[in-house]
């Protein structure tokens, strides 16, 4: 095999070689061929209590070639960037497909793969560099102790994170992509304590990540937030428990993301229906005969899977597998269109789906994922929602999820609540819960909230597949009232 | 590989700037992966990566950062030069840490498994032993996993291990499983077979008419992958860790700080004699053999990081920076197997959860909902499956008065998370009945 000076090869990194001409060179003889190379930078700046925590640096590089021939499908996975390296990952991929070859859960080889190339960036408003590293230092600290200042907070953390991703594609199909994503990852946490009893307010949890630069924190409010954070930890030290019974659920964005999440996007991918996933993150209600007809929610359920929305943190334009990435309706008005599922789970299943084959990083083989999933507004201001409700709850922020393994039934909490009564906000009340059922749960859904109401979040723990994944997934939603829900306090 | 990292860690001390000092550590795996669904592959490859964690230190400031490396000193050069020139750039515009703890020590030591593990087409075909319209999915990892720690005072440690980590589910259509989770350095064909022929049994139950649980309180036996999962989640929200105390966010505050104590017959320590993990933690300190965390139902011990010592006064004892237990074991009880459905009578017989959390932390209370084994048990026998059921109930309870006993046996359970890479660790754990299990819907 030819050689390449070994500093020369690993001096640049995965960004710089060009993947095509080295697929054409590692490529053994086989019906596909794909080599994905990524370049990820993480930086995480945080202030805990006043002090300066360590600045923490990830330089990730590495390579995944996959091999389909004759039906079996295989991969390798590799941080040696030579040529050497990638060479003998490409025999190694190729052993593991012909070893699954004829054992495999489909004929990989009679898929259709997707064919269209094109590249991709986010777009970054005010980059990460406009900054120096002691400014970026200076802003969190001074964020940092507004979180203080009572001697009730004995917790209190504000933490920024940039990632960036850097893809390059290359397919014997003749497909190259190349791709470059921009993520901002903020973070506040107070927590109170006295008497026996704790609480923490967060920065909408761990939920405020964005793609884009540094403008995600003014747009998130993240200098604004501090002292309304630790006051209201403090304030619901003393708070009265969270009403108990069947009453109005009024829920905020930064909660309604989980909802969406753990109760429409995993129940939607279509390798939870096809049972992948039974063994771990788990299966699904949905069957396939349901797409096209299933009454998932009331007439006010609109949900769409939307890759293009430019500051929501799983933004892209192409998978991991290079399916180019489009908008699209999971559920219209209430009744269910399609699934989650890349250009393998779709032709397995043979339902409707949308490009979301993604890996986490360069050493793992892409599954299907929810990326962007948004629950479309409605048309009601936020103060309407809370007149009609005559008794109820109103939940923000996660604080603690449960859910089935096959999404049936979950418990939920949340950080706060206020109560409602007679069209009226009360007052704050601790540890609010509640359970629900979840075609139930979505056919309850009684208001949507107008396009004010809508915030851009997103999580980077969602966590999934065999080896382990975890990723960035967004929602975007509107506060949403729903009717008849079960409510308690936590414990 | 030992004598790549020992280069790796030779070229950092040359790197170095006069006043800087270093520990690194290496996280590396060459792993094989096989996913399974049906019995029939859906992925299968290799996974070989070599990730370098470094802390740099100059005037009292550090700045940490890590690379993937590629394996090969020559090519690592560059990488180990860019990462060196960004933290210490970063130095310059930091603070000094009052909280900083480095390793101390020049001590050199190894300690290296065998390579023991049958070529994975062996594997495969001793997964694929159930009866027809039963399906196995899941997975199978093997390989190697590396973890070596250096300083630039001279300390050189290594830990080399191969092992495999089976994880599968024996599954009768939809949610109706039964999982079997095997590890370890040794692959034993026979021990599979009986796990697999107990899981089969199991299974067969569950094509049965299922029984809707009414809300209320059940007797129940929870097996010890049901427990691993309830004290994992109360480990990874601090209910050992010296921080969490601190600041009022551990479950088990209510033990330390109000006198309330779990049940006489509960002994809970950390065990790294167990050897299940590598004698050194995270950051680079050596972890004790053996911690008591729960004496007899008595808080003893809490899992103290170096950073956590440094920032609360307090000598730390090597625990990784989440302070939470990485090789859990609980002391075996006096319940015989063949006794265990009697004592329960007439409850429920749950062999595992699912997506357990805190739900109350003053409590310890924790959700969460059954998953895949699970079975009314009448008249002191297993009984029919039942549907999946949510509980919501207090763990200082749980193990406190309402502890009815535990098992005399006791499984080891590999932790099977291979987030970013697959990991190392444990628990020894009974299974145990209790009384009053909080049923909510």
């Amino acid at each position: 095999m030819p050689e390449r000076p070994a500093e020369a090869a690993a001096a640049s990194d995965a960004p710089s070689l060009d993947a095509r001409l080295l697929l054409a060179r590692i490529a053994p003889p086989a019906d596909y061929v794909s080599l994905r190379l990524v370049h990820e930078r993480r930086e995480a700046l945080a202030v805990r209590r006043g002090v300066v925590e360590p600045p923490a640096l990830l330089i990730d590089r590495g390579a995944l070639v996959t091999v389909i021939d004759e039906g079996g499908i295989g991969y390798a996975a590799t941080s040696d960037l030579s040529f050497a390296g990638l060479y003998q990952a490409a025999r190694e991929a190729h052993r593991f497909a012909e070893r699954s070859q004829g054992r495999a859960v489909c004929d990989f080889s009679a898929l259709e793969r997707p064919r269209r190339g094109g590249e991709h960036r986010s777009v970054v408003r005010e980059r990460w560099s406009s900054r120096s590293f002691a400014e970026k230092l200076d802003r969190l600290r001074a964020v940092e102790a507004r979180l203080g200042g009572d001697p009730r907070i004995v917790d209190r953390r504000a933490a920024l994170e940039r990632r960036v991703t850097e893809t390059r594609l290359a397919t014997t199909d003749g497909v190259e992509i190349t791709q470059r994503l921009d993520r901002v990852i903020p973070e506040l946490i107070a927590v109170a304590s006295a008497g026996g009893e704790t609480q923490t307010r967060s920065l909408r949890g761990r939920g405020a990540g964005r793609q884009g630069g540094l403008e995600a924190l003014d747009d998130l409010g993240f200098d604004a937030a501090p002292e309304r954070l630790r006051d209201e930890a403090i304030a619901l030290l003393s708070a009265p428990r969270a009403p108990t019974g069947t009453m109005d659920l009024l829920l905020g964005p930064a909660q309604m993301i989980l909802q969406i999440h753990e109760s429409i996007g995993h129940p939607l991918e279509l390798d939870r229906i096809l049972g992948d996933e039974r063994n771990f993150a788990g299966t699904s209600f949905v069957r396939p005969e349901d797409f096209g007809s299933l009454r998932y929610g009331s007439e006010l359920l609109d949900v769409t899977f939307d890759p293009g929305i430019e500051n929501e943190i799983a933004s892209y334009g192409f998978d991991d597998d290079g399916e180019r990435a489009e908008r699209a309706h999971l559920i219209r008005r209430g009744v269910l269109e399609r699934g989650l599922g890349g250009w393998v789970s779709r032709g397995r299943l043979g339902v409707p789906g949308v490009a979301c084959s993604r890996a986490c990083s360069w050493n793992r083989p892409a599954i299907d994922r929810m990326a962007n999933l948004n629950l479309e507004p409605g048309a009601d201001p936020i103060d309407r929602l809370v007149r009609r409700i005559e008794r109820g709850v109103w939940m923000d922020v996660n604080a603690s999820w449960s859910i089935d393994d096959s999404r049936r039934g979950f418990q939920f909490g949340c950080e706060i609540g206020w109560r409602i009564e007679d069209g009226e906000r009360r007052e704050m009340v601790r540890d609010p819960g509640y359970r629900g059922r979840t075609l139930d749960f979505w056919r309850s859904l009684a208001a949507v909230g107008d396009r004010a109401s809508v915030e851009v979040l997103g999580t980077p723990n969602c966590g999934k597949g065999e080896p382990n994944q975890m990723i960035e997934v967004g929602h975007s939603s509107p506060a949403c009232l729903f009717r008849g829900v079960e409510v308690f306090a936590g414990g | 590989m030992q004598s790549w990292f020992n280069a790796v860690a030779d070229y950092l001390t040359e790197l170095i700037a006069t006043g800087e000092s270093f520990a690194c550590r290496i996280e590396a795996e060459d792993t094989e992966a096989v996913r399974l669904n049906a019995g029939r592959i859906r992925q299968a490859g290799s996974i070989a990566q070599r990730l370098l964690r470094l802390q740099l230190v100059r005037d009292g400031r550090q700045a940490t950062g890590s690379v993937q490396l590629g394996g090969v000193i020559a090519q690592d050069r560059y990488p180990l030069r860019l990462l060196h020139g960004e933290l210490a750039e970063r130095l310059d515009a930091l603070p000094p840490d009052p909280h900083l703890a480095m390793p101390a020590g020049t001590d050199r030591s190894e300690e290296r498994g065998e390579r023991r593990l049958p070529p994975i087409g062996e594997v495969l075909p001793a997964l694929a032993e159930v009866p027809p319209g039963v399906e196995v999915v899941g997975r199978y990892l093997a390989g190697r996993i590396a973890e070596g720690v250096a300083t630039s005072h001279g300390m050189r440690r290594w830990y080399e291990t191969h092992t495999f980590d089976i994880e599968v589910s024996l599954a009768v259509g939809g949610d109706r499983a039964v999982k079997v989770a095997l590890g370890g350095p040794q692959f034993d064909r026979e021990e599979l077979r009986r796990r697999l022929a107990r899981a089969v049994r199991q299974v067969e139950r569950l094509r049965g008419e299922r029984t809707r649980l009414e809300p209320g309180r059940y007797r129940a036996y929870i097996a010890p992958a049901g427990w691993k999962m309830v004290l994992g989640v109360l480990g990874n929200r601090g209910a050992f860790s010296h921080r969490a105390i601190e600041s009022g966010q551990c479950p088990f505050l209510a033990l330390h700080r109000e006198g309330r104590r779990l049940a006489p017959a509960l002994t809970l320590l950390e065990n790294h004699r167990l050897g299940w993990s590598a004698p050194f933690g995270a950051d680079g300190y050596r972890r004790p053999g053996e911690q008591i965390l729960i004496d007899q139902g008595h808080p003893r011990g809490l899992l103290v990081s170096a950073r956590s010592g440094a920032e609360y006064g307090v000598p730390h004892n090597g625990a990784d920076p989440g302070e939470a237990p990485l090789s859990l074991e609980i002391a075996a009880g006096g319940l015989a197997a063949e006794a265990l459905e009697s004592t329960v009578g007439d409850g429920l017989w749950l062999e595992n959860l699912h997506y357990v959390n805190l739900s109350d932390r003053r409590s310890a209370g924790v959700t969460g909902v059954t998953r895949f084994a699970a079975f009314r048990v009448r008249e002191g026998a297993l009984a029919e499956p039942i549907e999946v059921a949510r509980f919501d109930d207090s763990v200082l309870e749980l193990l406190g008065d309402r502890l009815v006993g535990l098992a005399t046996d006791r499984e080891r359970l590999p932790e099977t998370k291979s987030y970013g890479r697959r990991s190392l660790g444990g628990a020894l754990l009974p299974g145990a009945v209790v009384e009053g299990l909080r049923v909510v819907g």
